[in-house]
């Protein structure tokens, strides 16, 4: 007999977690452009049966690009801890939430910590003046260019973001950021 | 959901070893992606070809019986999709909520094929390729058959009953070499 009386601590526990939190969408794993691909299609399938609303929708689907973009550039690819990328997509009531994970470096918490607080303290014409600003500078610089992808997010999706460092050992941390899209 | 929800339900999978977690509503486009997320999942990992194959074999019949089920029920819900690696082996669970109905007569094609012997399996399985035109039943079992025979494995279930109309059900097979 292969049934398991016992309700599975595994599957079943991920699902309703995942089922009460409302995810639409959860990867993680590596990514690479051919996964960006494929789980931007699975997010625009996803979105057209439940009937979000085409700005909203737009905006989900610009903002997730933007985010899987960083998660590729500053993704560990060896094996120096055991935390892959993360993509997970939420919605309830009032917005959709887009959440990006992946490990940091903790020399680099301050700066971009810095750079999201600079982000959220700006209004939307100050967000815009810093975004040709940073456009500028990556053009001169890739350094100078860190950070315009933060800005682009908040320009878009006109919400603060919300961002945590969850450490993982002296030297990494895992870094997720919220990005609340509202569904009007 | 908070950055610390969504972190709990990252440990969750990271700590039970999924290498690959998807839930979502899956239908036939879904499933490609599905696939191909998959695919490349395995190509990451140095995967063997013949084991990739057995994989997708197993996703794409578990896919079709479980969306199948979904059309037959009023409710369509979410589906959820695990790969896990143990030692050299990979976990591949696929299930969603179904009704009752639907449950026992799955439930009943896995033991079913469970039952037979590694070499009954060929037979049976032709056998039943010459009588799917009986019904859906048969191209259940088929599809079973189909699972069995390419896997090598025992076809497992996790079976937790909900409430007085629906359950959770989903698959499970080990895939090694």
């Amino acid at each position: 007999m292969n049934v398991l009386v016992k309700p599975s601590l595994n599957v079943f526990d991920l699902y309703t977690t995942m089922f009460s939190n409302r995810v639409l969408l959860i990867y993680q794993g590596l990514f690479d452009q051919q996964m960006i691909k494929t789980v931007l299609s699975m997010t625009e399938m996803k979105l057209v049966k439940e009937n979000v609303n085409e700005n909203v929708k737009k905006k989900v689907f610009n903002i997730m690009m933007e985010g899987l973009q960083n998660i590729c550039k500053h993704q560990f690819l060896k094996e120096e801890t055991s935390h892959n990328p993360m993509l997970l997509i939420s919605r309830d009531d009032n917005h959709h939430h887009i959440f990006t994970g992946n490990t940091i470096h903790n020399s680099k918490i301050e700066l971009v910590s810095s750079k999201i607080e600079q982000v959220n303290g700006l209004d939307k014409d100050g967000l815009k003046e810093l975004y040709k600003k940073a456009r500028l500078n990556s053009v001169i610089s890739e350094v100078g260019g860190a950070g315009l992808g933060f800005i682009d997010m908040a320009r878009k999706s006109e919400n603060p973001l919300e961002y945590r460092f969850f450490p993982i050992n002296e030297n990494y941390s895992f870094f997720i950021l919220q990005v609340k899209i509202s569904n009007q | 959901m908070n950055t610390d929800s969504t972190k709990k339900i990252y440990d969750k999978m990271v700590n039970q070893k999924f290498v690959v977690s998807l839930m979502g509503n899956f239908d036939q486009d879904l499933l490609l992606s599905l696939i191909n997320i998959t695919e490349n999942k395995l190509s990451g990992m140095d995967v063997h070809d013949s084991l990739k194959r057995k994989i997708f074999h197993f996703m794409v019949e578990c896919s079709q019986n479980l969306l199948k089920s979904d059309k037959e029920s009023d409710v369509l819900s979410d589906n959820i999709f695990l790969i896990g690696q143990e030692g050299e082996s990979y976990n591949v669970h696929l299930g969603g909520i179904l009704p009752k109905a639907t449950v026992q007569n799955l439930i009943e094609t896995v033991e079913e094929v469970n039952t037979l012997k590694r070499s009954d399996l060929r037979k049976s399985y032709y056998d039943r390729l010459f009588v799917t035109k009986l019904g859906s039943d048969n191209l259940l079992l088929l599809s079973m058959l189909s699972i069995a025979r390419k896997t090598g494995q025992n076809i497992d279930y996790e079976l937790i009953e909900l409430d007085e109309v629906n359950s959770f059900l989903s698959f499970k097979t080990s895939i090694t070499h």
